[in-house]
């Protein structure tokens, strides 16, 4: 096989794979954070697509103000999301709360159609529509565009939780909330604020993507479940095993969409969380405990 | 009995029996009452109302006319709740309440195949839209098709490749559902039959995001021309998309949707020059000029595309009534003996066992607008 076939696929796979890396982290977070996984996490794509579309097709908006606008909007969603759909719930199990972001979800989708209507929407490209032609390799500027912003964010993310007094606060409360609230760290603002981060990452995810794939209301729905498998086949609650889970997931479509079968390529992503699952359930990077403790 | 309540009682019957006398009066006027059966309410209510102000047309300029034989058109409307029992409660209610003596029926095949017994049964020639192929091949001998048939899709598109163009090898690239599915399987049976190879099949699940792989697989196994065989606009124009950042590696001839204008919103400066199979392209003829220019001026709109079936249909259906007469079996004679009929959707011929229409256009998009290079004309099957 010629090389500038698979440098093209790589391409295609690493911007899906990074997609799904940025969906997957908002879902890590907040396990960690609340230990609940947020079924809604697909629509924190869809809601703010469907914002920068309104803001850029229908008020003219220019594409940064557009950008920093869903961003803002989108941690104020994360933080009332947070009030409605866990805060009431958060002394009970972890099934009444899984309830409530599917609800959430699903109020979110028919929403987005009442509001929007069922025609899908075509978000302005901030970058050209054709093609980069990089040695006989046709790339799409926007594949590049989503790899490197993931890179940014990711070295921000780094940066955030390492180096920065709020990021150490963040992660005490997620490794142990008992601990933190001792230690005089308001725990309940510090789940907000990881609503509303995951969020915010949703945002990136739904800019970023908008632009090639159209908005519609499903936008969310196939990309939810395939971060989802991301974050299990890297590791559950590991924030590197998301990342490279979400790559990994991204790259191997495509080429087995190629080399394999183009009809079953949504499956494979499936495929590979049930092996992942019987023969590595911890995943690629997860520690080897059944529970929390 | 107080006196209040008899009065009541009597005004009650007495218009009871007025309504009786008065449907009796419009029988004797002499009109002939045909039925029509598009969703009204729920989910297809949209495309319900665009058939019948479509048909509207057709009804008023016939009456405008003189109707038939001397005897207006009265018709009357059931709606079908867009859905397959009601469809059946409308063909009922048609038929034994409204005592209709011919049907325009559905476009949603599904509909067809529901309805399909009792219209046989009762024996009541039902002018369809719907494009299963297989409707018509089901031995129930009342149904009339006013639409290409997906096999004729299929089979116009291969021709196309193979009188119109030198390629030779065609690739294939399709929605997993019933019509992509169903529409490749046509296409490669076509192509074997008409000497061209099929150089390797695609396949993608609807709502697909990425096609880099398979445009690449169409590429690597050295397609000419690549057919795309898909229902949804929005699916069509990502490909239409990527295919031109692939660097258009070779022709693109798409199913319908290629040129729908949902897609083409979509796709935009993608679409540019692209070839699609299209039922009709809107001023290709006389008939449909003239259908357009009437429309815009009766309800000042472009007209529906998808709904100007129920306007040929009711046209072919009435000639064949002016010709028959007020007997059904001879009504079913008069249609299929149509030959050369110009409608709004192209010219009709039907065939023995009722589809009328076997000719598609090939297009090319030019603006973002399908505009036309040849209409196929594919030989009955």
């Amino acid at each position: 096989m010629d090389w500038s076939t698979n440098l093209q696929m790589m391409t295609a796979g690493l911007a899906m794979g990074s997609i799904y890396a940025l969906v997957a982290l908002g879902f890590v977070l907040i396990f960690n954070a609340v230990n609940v996984v947020n079924f809604a996490q697909g629509e924190f794509v869809m809601v703010p697509a469907f914002v920068a579309v309104w803001l850029m097709a229908y008020l003219n908006f220019s594409f940064p103000l557009t950008c920093v606008i869903t961003v803002i909007f989108m941690g104020l969603f994360g933080i009332v999301f947070q009030r409605i759909a866990y805060y009431p719930l958060r002394h009970r199990t972890f099934l009444p709360v899984i309830i409530s972001t599917i609800g959430v979800g699903i109020f979110l989708k028919n929403g987005a159609q009442l509001i929007f209507g069922a025609e899908p929407l075509s978000m302005p490209r901030p970058t050209s529509p054709e093609a980069l032609n990089l040695f006989g390799v046709f790339v799409d500027p926007q594949y590049i565009v989503i790899i490197l912003c993931t890179l940014v964010l990711l070295g921000f993310q780094y940066f955030f939780f390492e180096k920065t007094k709020l990021g150490k606060m963040m992660q005490a409360t997620a490794q142990d909330k008992q601990m933190a609230r001792l230690l005089g760290i308001r725990v309940a603002t510090m789940i907000a604020i990881t609503f509303a981060y995951s969020s915010i990452l949703g945002a990136a995810a739904g800019i970023l993507v908008g632009p090639i794939f159209f908005v519609t209301k499903e936008l969310g729905g196939m990309l939810g479940l395939k971060a989802f498998c991301s974050t299990i086949v890297g590791g559950f609650g590991s924030v590197p095993g998301a990342i490279m889970g979400g790559l990994f997931l991204g790259v191997v479509e495509v080429f087995a969409a190629y080399y394999v079968s183009s009809a079953y390529r949504d499956a494979f992503a499936f495929v590979i969380l049930i092996l992942v699952l019987l023969i590595r359930p911890q995943g690629f990077f997860g520690e080897k405990i059944a529970e929390k403790a | 009995m107080k006196k209040s309540q008899r009065v009541f009682l009597v005004i009650f019957f007495s218009l009871i029996s007025l309504t009786m006398v008065g449907s009796r009066i419009s029988m004797a006027a002499g009109e002939i009452r045909i039925g029509f059966t598009p969703p009204i309410t729920s989910h297809s209510a949209a495309e319900g109302a665009l058939q019948i102000k479509a048909i509207n047309m057709a009804l008023k300029e016939i009456n405008a006319a003189g109707g038939v034989n001397g005897k207006k058109i009265d018709l009357r409307t059931v709606d079908n709740q867009s859905s397959n029992p009601g469809a059946l409660a409308a063909v009922q209610n048609a038929v034994e309440q409204e005592k209709v003596l011919a049907l325009i029926g559905f476009i949603k095949s599904t509909q067809v195949l529901a309805t399909s017994d009792a219209i046989k049964g009762y024996g009541i020639p039902t002018i369809i839209g719907g494009t299963n192929a297989t409707l018509t091949r089901q031995g129930n001998p009342w149904l009339f098709r006013v639409r290409p048939d997906d096999s004729i899709t299929a089979a116009a598109l291969v021709k196309y490749i193979k009188e119109d163009t030198k390629f030779t090898k065609v690739g294939i690239l399709h929605d997993t559902d019933a019509f992509g599915t169903g529409g490749a399987d046509l296409v490669e049976q076509y192509c074997k039959e008409s000497g061209l190879s099929v150089v390797r099949r695609e396949k993608f699940t609807s709502k697909e995001k990425d096609y880099t792989a398979v445009l690449l697989s169409l590429k690597n196994a050295k397609a000419e021309i690549m057919v795309v065989y898909a229902p949804n606009p929005e699916d069509v124009a990502v490909i239409q998309r990527q295919y031109r950042q692939l660097g258009s590696p070779f022709k693109y001839l798409g199913s319908p949707s290629s040129q729908m204008k949902d897609c083409l919103n979509l796709s935009k400066d993608a679409a540019e020059g692209l070839w699609a199979a299209a039922d009709f392209v809107p001023g290709q003829s006389e008939v449909n000029n003239r259908y357009a220019a009437a429309y815009k001026k009766a309800y000042n709109e472009d007209y529906d595309a998808t709904a100007a079936w129920t306007y040929d249909g009711l046209n072919i259906l009435v000639a064949a009534i002016k010709k028959a007469g007020e007997n059904r079996d001879k009504i079913r004679e008069a249609i299929l003996a149509t030959q050369g009929y110009k409608g709004v959707l192209g010219t009709f011929n039907f065939t023995s066992n009722g589809d009328g229409l076997h000719e598609v256009s090939v297009v090319q998009i030019e603006k973002s607008k399908p505009k036309l290079l040849k209409i196929v004309k594919v030989s009955a099957k």
